[in-house]
């Protein structure tokens, strides 16, 4: 018992230290994009803690609530992820259908805080998250059901064992096409540019973090980082081999996440319907001619 | 004993018209109570397997034609959960329909359709079956219209498509009976089967008018839109019967009698076409199931009216349960029975929760609502846990059989059939929150401001689903492992689960690890709030308005609540795509039919005469169809 | 009574360390009022590059820790800045821009036009020119920065404990002008 909850608080600390990490390089990198120099790359740290060091406002308890249960549902989520090598528990190793449906708990913690805060610009933020959801979703899903018809298995460690024997193996080598398609659909799901209409800051006044303050807030940066960290984690898992060290594995996550940083930096915003229909264009037409091509 | 239960329930029906208006609610004690005991009765009944009783109705020459029941592990699974949940839909109407007006006959013929769906499940053969289905569609009619008119035009579509559906599978069983001259259920698929081998387009054309009765009765496509018709306008306490349980007797139906059949075929038939190793009629009837789910939700997510969209969600669930049972895995089929019963749950506890918001604002319009969870927590936390079990999000039930659909879609490779499944899922989500929000959360509209929770009484049953909804979710097994007993009597192959874990080709979910987890993640979070600087609440209208001042800027509540248009640049998305409504296509069938009829009817009342030439004319033609036949 | 001196209100103890943290992270609200916005772009972008001090623009007041009033401030705006003030978590600071906040600029006799922003909120810094180059904002920034560290940046305390004070004195100003912005009132 003890065990398990050890192994439950590292994974969670490990989760939420890189992906702060994470989100801190990844300014460091934009800026770099953008010729200056931003802040150290331990800014996100610094953020955090002053956002948990200010007062706060709350509209109702479901506020509250909402707010932690959506950073409850993404810790949660990556407690079923494989770490490198490291599970919390041996006998779900990363069940990729608990971890889709686990993510929602997330979106649907976070969607109905801020509802309660009843300013209307969160609401529409959330209404465009949503929507964009059903869009992102369809190419990764199925890239997803690729790889376990693949693997013969649900669970993303055996993905990983399957993978191993040096970079030719890995499935982004092997199903390329669907490695582009999950690119593309964990661009739409970090919500970076092109796919960010939901949080546009001048348009809606970055969406679902109108009302939230103080630690509010703090929690929506630990939910995104903790978001980083668990989507580029899947992916990793899903295409790039896992790893059998914590580092490696880092690292390949950083160089996921610096990719849809980099083309973050590009590019100008879609309209979120067209997003959508984007979604569901080019990635699903990739994912597909990938899964064709693997069931014939 | 279960024919006296049934007299006796009816009894009391016939005995509760004499109670006067005023005493409404001593009328709805009584139904609970005979609900309660006939929910007793049947659960002492578990494990009962095979005993049947028969009841001589009439005999023709040497047939005897006769009610039979029969207790079979399918039959008290579905009859114990749905007698249950009408308990607890009972004990909510005792305070809703105390000022009903015309609650007099709601509640009269609502206890005979709780006799009719107990007897629906029991009876062991096609006739009784038919006899029960048809008394079953009659008395529904007159619960959905107690004399309304908006009701009484919503409830014809359900009508007329139930009565031809019943027709249809009338005919089918006639057909069948003309073979194998039983009505035995086991005997007639053995029968269909070989006529399979031997006249195949005969057999087809016998599947096509079951196939027809069920789906018409679930809502599958291309029936599909008389749920959102009928189910919105019925009675709101009854809209959860509706929705939750009565739905549920077509896929019933499938699995009682389409399913082994099909199962016969994919395993001994050598003439049929298959594909992915199940047979094409079954394999086309589960992308009928998908095709439904998607297209209900994205009708979902374009209506406004909360009873609505609740319905056209519960056609989308019903689209996944019917692909998952017609993939016709013992997986496939274990998840679909456990997605209905679970969508059983969290259904009636969604319009449960609608129908205390009805109740306390008489508003269904989901724009002119809002903000009801700071008034109503009891009712905001069912519906919630509804959505969240609707959504199939762990940890509540409806991940448990949703999970189990994907698995055996999965394992059956079915990929694209997975993706439509995925599809309608997310929309689920989408249309859900958009509910949630726009009933329960965002700006409290004035007008509400003393809005109270619903009386004690009405919690009552709301408790009850949470917590079945929780207990399901943490221990599938409880409904799984019946579910194998089913399995079992089907000669499929049991799946592998027990109380807390359940096992497929793919992968292993432990559900109590994935509620603790999530509760451990939650403590965490909690901690977390502990440690940040405290927060103070402000008042709803003390928002981001860009500065300016609400109360200047004659802002109001109603005015800042963002719920009408909801998801409207996604609804233009599809603008540029031509449309077919089949709503459209029903009205102008309906059109039709009043103008022949009209028609029939000026030539039949011209003359006498003429009256007599059709009928004559009738007769013949009857004669000479069975002398073709025979 | 107005409480000028900050000696009695400054951070102590744990807020010391904790405004470590904050003055490394100062997410700010620029309230566009006056010429002054002009000169945000280029210290924000690459030529002077403010998010080397963990700087940003947020969008709403709930978010924001630093409110800038760039430049002359009209009674119209003056509700509004107050309100967006009232709505910022604390702790928050207001920095002035140019020399119209200070003492009314070229506005000094304009009719619609407040002189001095410190009788309305409290004004930690004022960033004086007309208009400051970014180079001044940016040296107004590590001041302000330092004052935080020091404890001593305690606007918002002194807000609070001057509150009747400060809302007399915008009432004050805004009755004074209802009669010009009737449609306000
Ligand atoms: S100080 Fe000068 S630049 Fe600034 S607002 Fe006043 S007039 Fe404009």
């Amino acid at each position: 018992m003890v065990n398990i909850m050890l192994r439950f608080l590292f994974a969670a600390f490990t989760s939420i230290i890189m992906g702060l990490l994470f989100m801190g390089i990844g300014r460091k990198f934009i800026a770099r994009i953008r010729r200056h120099y931003a802040g150290p790359f331990y800014q996100s740290f610094i953020d955090v803690i002053k956002l948990f060091s200010k007062k706060s406002i709350s509209h109702n308890w479901i506020m509250d609530f909402g707010v932690m249960m959506g950073f409850a549902g993404i810790i949660a989520t990556i407690i079923f992820m494989p770490i490198g090598p490291f599970n919390v528990f041996s006998q779900m190793q990363g069940n990729i259908i608990i971890i889709i449906y686990f993510m929602t708990i997330g979106y649907l913690g976070m969607a109905m805080g801020v509802a309660a805060s009843g300013n209307p610009n969160a609401t529409i933020g959330i209404a465009r998250a949503l929507t964009l959801m059903l869009g992102y979703e369809i190419p990764f899903v199925l890239t997803v059901i690729l790889l376990v018809f693949a693997n013969n298995s649900s669970l993303l460690q055996v993905m990983v064992v399957n993978q191993q024997g040096g970079f030719m193996e890995w499935n982004a080598i092997r199903y390329p096409f669907a490695f582009l398609a999950a690119l593309i659909a964990l661009q739409g799901m970090l919500g970076e540019q092109p796919f960010d209409a939901m949080i546009a800051p001048s348009e809606i006044a970055s969406g679902p973090m109108v009302e939230l303050s103080g630690k509010f807030l703090g929690f929506g940066f630990l939910q995104h980082a903790a978001q980083i960290f668990l989507e580029t984690g899947i992916i990793v898992n899903m295409f790039l081999g896992g790893s059998q060290n914590f580092f490696i594995f880092f690292a390949k996550q950083l160089a996921l996440y610096l990719l849809t940083v980099a083309v973050s930096g590009i590019f100008p915003r879609y309209r979120f319907e067209d997003a959508v229909k984007f979604f569901w264009m080019a990635p699903t037409a990739l994912a597909a001619i990938q899964l064709i091509i693997f069931i014939i | 004993m279960i024919l006296y239960s049934f007299l006796f329930a009816l009894l009391t029906a016939l005995l509760s018209l004499f109670i006067r208006r005023e005493y409404n609610y001593i009328r709805w004690i009584l139904y609970s109570a005979v609900l309660a005991s006939l929910t007793f009765l049947i659960y002492t009944m578990n494990g009962l397997w095979g005993y049947s009783e028969s009841f001589k109705l009439l005999s023709v020459g040497s047939v005897d034609f006769s009610l039979n029941f029969k207790v079979t592990p399918l039959s008290w699974l579905f009859s114990f959960f749905t007698t249950g949940l009408s308990l607890s839909i009972s004990l909510f109407s005792i305070v809703k329909n105390r000022h009903e007006e015309s609650e007099r006959s709601i509640g009269f013929f609502w206890l005979i359709l709780s006799v009719c769906n107990i007897a629906i499940f029991l009876s062991a053969d096609l006739l009784t079956l038919f006899i029960f289905w048809e008394a079953m569609t009659f008395v529904s009619f007159f619960v959905i219209s107690p004399g309304w008119t908006k009701s009484f035009k919503a409830v014809n579509y359900y009508f007329i498509l139930s009565i031809l559906g019943a027709f249809a599978m009338l005919v089918g069983i006639f057909f069948l009976y003309s073979k194998s001259a039983t009505f035995n259920i086991e005997s007639n698929i053995a029968q269909l089967f070989v006529l399979y081998e031997l006249n195949s387009p005969q057999a087809i054309f016998i599947t096509l008018m079951f196939v027809l009765g069920f789906f018409t009765k679930s809502a599958l496509m291309p029936f599909h839109i008389w749920p959102a018709e009928a189910h919105s306008e019925a009675p709101d306490d009854f809209s959860s019967y509706l929705s939750g349980i009565m739905i549920k007797y077509g896929l019933y139906g499938s699995i009682l009698f389409l399913v082994p059949l099909f199962v016969f075929i994919s395993k001994f038939s050598q003439t049929q076409p298959m594909s992915n190793h199940i047979p094409l009629f079954s394999h086309i009837l589960a992308w009928v199931g998908a095709i439904t789910s998607v297209v209900a939700t994205f009708l979902a997510v374009k209506s406004n009216d909360m009873k609505r969209l609740a319905a056209w969600s519960t056609v989308g669930n019903i689209g996944y349960a019917a692909t998952s049972i017609f993939i016709l895995s013992s997986m496939g089929v274990a998840g679909g029975i456990f997605h209905i019963i679970n969508h059983a749950i969290f259904k009636t506890a969604i319009f449960l929760s609608l129908a205390a918001v009805k109740y306390r604002t008489h508003e269904r319009e989901m724009h002119r609502l809002g903000g009801l969870a700071y008034k109503m927590p009891v009712t905001f936390l069912t519906f919630l846990l509804g959505i969240i079990a609707a959504a199939g999000i762990p940890p509540l039930n409806g991940y448990a059989s949703k999970w189990m659909i994907y698995q055996s879609l999965l394992s059956g490779r079915f990929p694209f059939l997975a993706t439509m499944i995925f599809l309608s899922s997310t929309g689920a989500f989408m249309y859900l929150f958009r509910a949630l929000h726009s009933v329960f959360l965002g700006q409290l509209p004035s007008k509400f401001d003393d809005v109270k929770e619903v009386p004690f009484l009405m919690q009552i049953p709301m408790y009850i689903l949470m917590l079945l909804m929780v207990i399901i979710g943490i221990f599938p097994g409880t409904v799984l492992l019946p579910v194998n007993s089913i399995l079992k009597s089907m000669n499929m192959e049991e799946i592998k689960v027990t109380y807390t874990t359940m096992y497929s080709m793919l992968s292993s979910v432990d559900a109590p690890i994935v509620f603790l987890v999530f509760a451990g993640s939650f403590a965490f979070a909690f901690i977390l709030y502990l440690i940040g600087k405290p927060r103070r609440h402000v008042e709803l209208l003390d928002n981001y308005t860009a500065g300016q001042d609400p109360k200047e800027f004659g802002l109001t509540r109603e005015m800042y609540h963002f719920a009408l248009k909801f998801y409207e640049p996604f609804e233009h998305m599809f603008d540029k795509y031509p449309r077919t409504n089949t709503k459209e296509f029903y009205d102008s069938f309906e059109r039709k039919i009043n103008e022949t009829g009209s028609f029939i009817k000026k030539f039949y009342s011209s003359s006498p005469r003429s009256a007599v030439y059709i009928f004559t004319l009738s007769i013949v033609l009857i004669i000479i169809y069975g002398w073709l036949v025979w | 009574m107005l409480l000028t001196s900050t000696n009695e209100i400054k951070d102590n103890g744990m807020e010391r360390i904790l405004n470590f943290f904050r003055k490394k992270s100062l997410w700010m609200l620029h309230y566009c009022t006056g010429c002054g916005a002009v000169e945000l772009p280029p210290t924000m972008t690459s030529r002077w590059d403010m998010e080397r001090f963990g700087m940003g623009p947020m969008a709403t007041p709930r978010q924001a820790d630093l409110l800038l009033i760039t430049g002359y401030l009209s009674v119209k705006s003056l509700k509004r800045v107050i309100y967006t003030y009232e709505q910022m978590q604390e702790p928050k600071w207001v920095i002035a821009f140019g020399s119209c906040p200070i003492n009314g600029g070229i506005y000094y006799d304009s009719y619609s036009v407040i002189n001095r922003l410190a009788l309305y909120m409290p004004v930690d810094l004022s960033i004086e020119g007309c208009m400051p180059r970014p180079e001044a904002i940016i040296d107004g920034f590590t001041k302000l920065m330092k004052a935080i560290e020091k404890g001593e940046a305690v606007g918002y305390k002194k807000y609070r404990e001057n509150y009747e004070w400060y809302k007399a004195n915008q009432r004050n100003v805004l009755e004074r002008t209802s009669a010009v912005l009737k449609e306000e009132a």
